[in-house]
C-alpha cells in the first residue's frame, strides 16, 4: 500500500511538472513597486557594453522605481533570436533594431508606434523628446509605409570608409591619396600594390553579413544611376522608398537587364582582381586580420570598426602592431574617367543614415512596463548620458548638443546619403537581399554570367513586387501608395 | 475496462511520459502540418502577426521555388556520398577490428574509433573551417609546399564546396554505425566462419559470402540512419557556408530554418518541414523494401 501511495505521489509530481511546463509564461511585470525592464542590443564590442553599463548604473542612481537588465545577443543571429522572442511572446521591453525590421515588426503588431512619446516632453531635457535628435536623421527613420510615424528611434549614425595602411603606401612610393580620390586613382594604386606582391584590398564576401559587396554596389550605383534615382524619388523625400521601388519595377524604370544597371556589377567584377584569393569564403574578421597583419593594404569597413581597430593596435592581443599606421578615406568617386554613366555632380556618396535604433515591444505595453521603457529610453538619449557612448565607444551621435569624439572626424558624413539601395535591400525584404548577394557570389566566381545574374535579379524583383502589390493593394490607380 | 482499472498504476506511471510525448512531439507535429496551410508569422497570440489560411498555396510555391529545388539536388549529393562514406568506411573498419587476433587490441581500437563521438561537433566544424581557410588554412599551406602558385578555395568554389563539406567527417568511422557493424559481426555464428576456413575460403570471399549477406539488416539500419541524419542535419552547412557560395550548398532543412527564423515565414517553413518528412518516410519505405527483398 505504501509503495502504491509513493508511486501515486511520484506520478502526480511528474504530471504537475509536465503541466506546469506548459502553463502560461506570463512573467511578473513588477516586483513590488519596482519595474524590471529588459534591454537588449547586439553591439557586442566591450567598449559599447561598458558604456551601456555605465548609463544604466547612472539610471539606477537617478531613480529607484525601474531596474534595467541589459543583455547582448550576437549580431549574426540577432534577427533570428528576435523573431523567436516575438513568436514566443517573450520579446524584451526595449531592444535594438533596424529601420526595415522595425517597419515589418510594427506591421506584425510586435512593436509599438513611438510617435506619441516623441511628441511628449522628456523629463531629462525639459523639451519635446523629438527635439533632442537631428531632424534629418530622424526623418530618415520614419516608417516607410506610414510617413510621420516612428516605430524605432535612432541614436547614432555610421559611415563606411576605406582604411589604408599608410606605412605600406609610403614603402611602395604611393603618394597618400586625399578624400577626392577617384576610382581611376584607386585602381592605379591597387595595381601598384599588386605589383609589389601585396593584396590591395582585403574584401570579405563569404556572407551577406559581411556587407562589403552590397555597400560597394550601392555606392557605385549612386554615381552611375543618380539621374534615375532622382526620377524614382517621386515624393522627393531624398530617399527612394519601397513604394517608389515598386512603382519603378512596375513602370519598367527599374530593369536590371538594361545596360546601365549592369555597369556597377561589371565594375565589381573588375575590382575583384584586387581582392584576396578565396574572397567568397573570407569573413570580415579574417579580412580585418589580413589588414592589421600587413597582408593587405586596404580594408573596407565602417566607423564601428574604429574602436576595435584601435584596441587591437594598442596591444590588447597577442600580435603587436607597433609600426602600424593607418588612415581612412571615403569610398573612391566614380568619374567619367571610369564610366560614361558617371554623374560628376555627385561629390560624395555616403552610406549610413540612422543607426543604433531602439524600439519598444508590444510585450512591454502588455506587461504594464511601457511608461518605464519610455522613461529609460529618454534617459538613454539625454545628451549627458549618450555622451558616454560617444566618448567611450566612438559613436557618432545624432543627438543634439553632443560633440563627436575627435577620432571619428574622418568618418563624419561628407556628402549625401545614397538615395536607393536597389541591388539588395530595395524592398526591405531580407530574402531578396540574400538572393541578390548569393547570385553576386556566383557571378564573381565566374559560375554565373552577367546576363543570367541580372535576369534572375529582375525576375526575383518582379515576383516580390507582385506579392507586395497584392498584400498592400498597390497599383498605378493609387499611385502605388506614394503620398506626394 | 476492468483490466484498465486493474492496471491503473501502470497506466498512471506511463501517463507523464505519454503527456510529454503528446505535448512536445505530437502537438508540434500536428501544428506543423496545420500551419503549412497558412501564411503564418509564428505567433500563437492572435493579436499579433499574420495567420491566414491559404490552402495548398505554400506547397505550390515550394515547387516553383528555384532555391528549394536546388537544395534537394544538393541534398541528394550529401545523401549518396553520405551513404558511401558513413556506411562503407565504418563497415571496412569494423571488419578490420573484428578480425584482429587480440581481443585486447579489438577493445582498444573500438574505444579509439568511438571516442570522437564525445567531441562537440561544433569544434570539429570550426576546425575544418580553419583547415579550409583560403589565406591561412592548412590545405593551401600544404599545397604551396609542392607548388607555390597552387591555390584552392574549397568553401568559396561552387564546384568544390559540397565535397569540402562531405570531407569534413573524414575518416567517417567514428560513431554508432561502426558499433552497429561490430555488433553485427560479433553475432555471426562462429561455426559458419570456421566452416568457411576449413573449406579454404579466403578472407575476402568470407566477407562477400558470409558477412555482407548476414549483415543486411545492419546495412539497412545504417542506411536509414544516414538518410535521416543527412536530411535533418543542416548545422554543418549553416556554420561553414550558410548555404553558399550562391546556393551551392543549401539543403532543404537549412532553407526551412532560414524561412522560419530569418524570413519570419513560419507557414512556408512548415510546408518545407512536411515535405522533408514525407521524403524521409518514402526513402525509408523504399530502403526497407529493397533490402527486405534481398534478405528474403
Amino acid at each position: 500500500m505504501k509503495t502504491k501511495k509513493m508511486a501515486l505521489a511520484l506520478v502526480a509530481c511528474l504530471l504537475v511538472g509536465v503541466l506546469s511546463a506548459c502553463s502560461s509564461n506570463k512573467s511578473e511585470s513588477s516586483n513590488g513597486d519596482v519595474v524590471n525592464l529588459e534591454f537588449v542590443h547586439w553591439t557586442n564590442s566591450i567598449p559599447h557594453q561598458q558604456a551601456f553599463d555605465h548609463i544604466i548604473e547612472n539610471y539606477h542612481k537617478a531613480q529607484d522605481k525601474v531596474r534595467v537588465k541589459i543583455s547582448v545577443q550576437g549580431a549574426d543571429n540577432y534577427r533570428t533570436w528576435m523573431l523567436t522572442q516575438f513568436a514566443g511572446n517573450i520579446a524584451p521591453d526595449i531592444y535594438q533594431t533596424s529601420n526595415s525590421w522595425a517597419d515589418i515588426d510594427f506591421q506584425n503588431g510586435y512593436t509599438l508606434d513611438l510617435t506619441p512619446y516623441l511628441n511628449e516632453k522628456s523629463p531629462y531635457t525639459n523639451a519635446v523628446w523629438k527635439d533632442s535628435f537631428h531632424e534629418g536623421y530622424l526623418n530618415l527613420a520614419q516608417d516607410a509605409n506610414h510617413r510621420g510615424q516612428w516605430n524605432a528611434i535612432p541614436t547614432s549614425t555610421v559611415s563606411v570608409r576605406m582604411y589604408y595602411n599608410k606605412k605600406m603606401f609610403k614603402e611602395m612610393g604611393i603618394p597618400e591619396p586625399d578624400e577626392n580620390w577617384t576610382w581611376a586613382d584607386f585602381t592605379r594604386i591597387s595595381e601598384t600594390i599588386k605589383a609589389n606582391g601585396k593584396i590591395p584590398v582585403a574584401l570579405p564576401n563569404a556572407s551577406k553579413s559581411d556587407y562589403n559587396y552590397g555597400w560597394a554596389i550601392d555606392l557605385m550605383s549612386a554615381y552611375l544611376l543618380s539621374g534615375l534615382y532622382d526620377e524614382l524619388d517621386v515624393d522627393q523625400s531624398g530617399q527612394v522608398e519601397m513604394n517608389e521601388v515598386v512603382r519603378g519595377i512596375d513602370t519598367g524604370a527599374i530593369d536590371f537587364t538594361k545596360p546601365e544597371f549592369k555597369e556597377s556589377i561589371q565594375l565589381m567584377k573588375d575590382w575583384s582582381q584586387y581582392w584576396p584569393r578565396g574572397y567568397n569564403s573570407l569573413s570580415s574578421s579574417d579580412a580585418h586580420d589580413m589588414f592589421l597583419r600587413g597582408d593587405a593594404a586596404m580594408f573596407f569597413n565602417g566607423s564601428w570598426t574604429l574602436k576595435g581597430t584601435e584596441l587591437m593596435l594598442s596591444g590588447g592581443g597577442e600580435i603587436k602592431y607597433e609600426d602600424f599606421d593607418y588612415g581612412v578615406l571615403p569610398f573612391p568617386r566614380i568619374t567619367k574617367e571610369t564610366s560614361q554613366l558617371a554623374d560628376d555632380r555627385v561629390q560624395f556618396a555616403e552610406l549610413g543614415g540612422p543607426d543604433l535604433m531602439f524600439a519598444i515591444s508590444a510585450n512591454a505595453k502588455n506587461k504594464g512596463k511601457l511608461d518605464a521603457a519610455v522613461d529609460f529610453f529618454q534617459f538613454l538619449t539625454s545628451p549627458e548620458q549618450f555622451k558616454i557612448l560617444t566618448d567611450e565607444a566612438y559613436n557618432i551621435a545624432i543627438i543634439k548638443d553632443i560633440e563627436v569624439n575627435p577620432i571619428v572626424q574622418e568618418f563624419l558624413p561628407k556628402g549625401d546619403l545614397v538615395k536607393a539601395r536597389l541591388y539588395g535591400n530595395g524592398l526591405n525584404d531580407p530574402s531578396l537581399e540574400d538572393f541578390a548577394f548569393k547570385m553576386g557570389q556566383l557571378y564573381l566566381s565566374g559560375d554565373l554570367s552577367l546576363d543570367d545574374y541580372m535576369d534572375k535579379l529582375q525576375r526575383e524583383y518582379v515576383k516580390k513586387v507582385d506579392q507586395i502589390k497584392q498584400t498592400k493593394d498597390l497599383s498605378e490607380a493609387n499611385n502605388w501608395g506614394i503620398e506626394k | 475496462m476492468r483490466s484498465l482499472w486493474k492496471n491503473k498504476f501502470v497506466y498512471l506511471a506511463i501517463a507523464p511520459t505519454l503527456i510529454g510525448l503528446l505535448v512536445f512531439n505530437f502537438y508540434p507535429f500536428a501544428i506543423t502540418i496545420t500551419k503549412s496551410l497558412y501564411v503564418w508569422s509564428g505567433s500563437f497570440n492572435s493579436d499579433y502577426g499574420i495567420n491566414q489560411f491559404v490552402g495548398l498555396d505554400n506547397y505550390v510555391r515550394l515547387f516553383k521555388d528555384e532555391v528549394f529545388l536546388t537544395s534537394w539536388g544538393n541534398l541528394l549529393f550529401f545523401i549518396i556520398t553520405g551513404i558511401l562514406a558513413n556506411v562503407l568506411f565504418p563497415f571496412i573498419n569494423a571488419e578490420f577490428i573484428y578480425n584482429l587476433k587480440s581481443s585486447k587490441m579489438q577493445y582498444v581500437y573500438r574505444v579509439l574509433f568511438v571516442v570522437p563521438i564525445v567531441i562537440p561537433v561544433m569544434v570539429v566544424f570550426l576546425l575544418w573551417k580553419f583547415i579550409y581557410d583560403p589565406q591561412y588554412g592548412v590545405v593551401n599551406r600544404i599545397a604551396s609546399w609542392f607548388n607555390p602558385d597552387y591555390f584552392v578555395t574549397v568553401l568559396g568554389d561552387p564546384e568544390l564546396v559540397k565535397w569540402g563539406i562531405r570531407f569534413m567527417g573524414f575518416p567517417w568511422v567514428g560513431g554508432i554505425v561502426l558499433l552497429i557493424f561490430i555488433a553485427g559481426l560479433s553475432s555471426i555464428d562462429r561455426s559458419l566462419i570456421d566452416a568457411s576456413i576449413i573449406d579454404g575460403a579466403s578472407r575476402w570471399k568470407r566477407i562477400l559470402k558470409i558477412d555482407i549477406p548476414l549483415l543486411f539488416t545492419h546495412f539497412k539500419l545504417a542506411v536509414v540512419l544516414t538518410i535521416i541524419g543527412e536530411m535533418q542535419d543542416f548545422v554543418k552547412v549553416f556554420v561553414i557556408t550558410d548555404g553558399g557560395p550562391g546556393y551551392s550548398s543549401m539543403v532543404p532543412a537549412l532553407y526551412m530554418y532560414k524561412q522560419a527564423f530569418e524570413q519570419n515565414e513560419y507557414g512556408y517553413a512548415s510546408a518545407i518541414g512536411v515535405t522533408i518528412l514525407i521524403v524521409i518516410l518514402l526513402l525509408t519505405v523504399i530502403n526497407n523494401h529493397l533490402l527486405k527483398s534481398r534478405t528474403e
